[in-house]
């Protein structure tokens, strides 16, 4: 009887511990956030300038997307290209709202007339392995989303 | 393996007729009179006796002594072997000056030791086997609370890993109102209104004020100094006195330099 006590005790102790590395390890990790927002990017440096909509989400289980919709716009001859793409990737917190995406994987709109590599030059680098950005709450429904040094734009929950 | 943790549980010292101390740990047994005069039992002998002393009280079958004592081990146990090694934990007894037959032989069945004369042995304090549970496991049960505790901070306390933004009040152009992201030092506030001013004034933004909108704006250090860097606005409908909520931002991110 002693030894059955001293078996569920153990056992216990054995699943607080797991539970605890769990959640250290992989739960904390990991967000729920689904939010969309109007931006405009000037970039005259560049000659381009990007207007729509960039909507972020991430998933419990590690997974998120960021999907671009709007156009870049040729500053000089005002040729317009359309951006119809998600980028689904990977993505951990590494400590508070900062976060670090990998395993980029684009699927493009059929509608989506800008190329790749005009795309990661003026939007969105994916050339890099890991890509580091912060994610800060802003209010009850909305999320500040900002690269490694400036906020970039706020993302209201949908 | 589980046996092996369940025996690390299950060490401790015993107090034999009131007179005998056997320590499982190590097989040894001292007549508490004798202190010098110590007997380690051969390991074999000395698990046949910690398993009496757990069972004291109960009569224990041979099959439940041959699983305690030579379970995980690969020697063969036999009812000669078992019977020798009882004979020979009678003899260490009395010959430690314990005139009392206290293992009994159960004809066909197995072993009977009294549950009377045996408690536990606590640092020269005494307590029945039930009492010491709480102090010899005191560890284990602090560490358990603790690690409990730290699961229910994390689940609990831990459950929003995003830090939150505060909004702080700058000015007001015309009825909209300026937040900023971070407090801006009264050198600053000219440059930094001026520079809103002149991206809510720019057309292309189309981020006029419209009734009932505020203004959200953060810029680079180097945007005061040097009119530098990036800078960030966003017009939006800010509700924080009465749900906190933010709705229909329209947001604008520059690279100062070329405006």
């Amino acid at each position: 009887m002693r030894a059955i006590i001293k078996l569920i005790i153990l056992m216990f102790f054995i699943i607080i511990v797991l539970a605890n590395l769990y959640y250290f390890f992989d739960v904390s990790k990991r967000e729920m956030i689904n939010c969309e927002s109007p931006v405009l990017i000037p970039m005259p440096k560049k000659g381009f300038q990007y207007n729509g909509i960039i909507g972020m989400t991430f998933n419990p289980n590690g997974t998120g997307m960021a999907s671009f919709s709007g156009e870049l716009t040729e500053l000089d001859t005002n040729a317009t290209f359309d951006v119809l793409r998600i980028i689904y990737f990977d993505y951990s917190i590494e400590y508070f709202s900062y976060f670090t995406l990998s395993n980029f994987f684009i699927k493009k709109n059929v509608n989506d007339s800008t190329d790749d590599k005009m795309f990661n030059r003026l939007m969105f680098d994916l050339s890099t392995a890991g890509r580091r950005i912060r994610v800060e709450r802003l209010k009850d429904n909305a999320f500040l989303i900002e690269n490694t040094f400036n906020p970039v734009f706020i993302c209201i929950e949908r | 393996m589980l046996i092996n943790l369940l025996e690390t549980f299950i060490k401790m010292k015993f107090l034999i007729n009131n007179s005998i101390v056997y320590n499982s740990d190590d097989g040894s047994l001292v007549n508490k009179t004798r202190a010098d005069d110590i007997i380690v039992l051969p390991h074999m002998a000395a698990r046949v006796l910690t398993c009496l002393l757990i069972n004291a009280g109960k009569v224990v079958p041979r099959e439940a002594i041959f699983d305690y004592v030579w379970s995980g081990n690969e020697m063969l146990a036999s009812n000669n072997s078992l019977t020798q090694y009882v004979s020979f934990i009678r003899k260490t007894l009395t010959d430690l000056e314990c005139q009392e037959e206290l293992i009994k032989t159960i004809p066909r069945v197995g072993f009977y030791l009294s549950g009377d004369n045996v408690s536990n042995y606590k640092n020269g304090g005494f307590s029945l086997l039930k009492d010491v549970f709480f102090s010899k496991y005191l560890f284990a049960i602090l560490s358990f609370m603790i690690l409990l505790l730290v699961l229910i901070y994390q689940v609990f306390f831990l459950k929003d890993r995003l830090t939150n933004k505060e909004l702080f009040y700058f000015s007001e152009i015309d009825s909209c109102k300026i937040y900023t992201l971070k407090k801006v030092s009264e050198h600053d506030f000219a440059s930094i209104r001026s520079r809103i001013e002149k991206m809510v004034e720019n057309e292309s933004f189309n981020i006029a004020c419209t009734k009932g909108f505020s203004y959200v704006y953060q810029s680079d250090e180097r945007i005061s100094l040097e009119g530098k860097g990036r800078e960030f606005i966003s017009r939006c409908n800010i509700t924080g006195e009465i749900n906190n909520i933010i709705s229909a931002c329209n947001g604008v991110y520059i690279n100062a330099r070329n405006y």
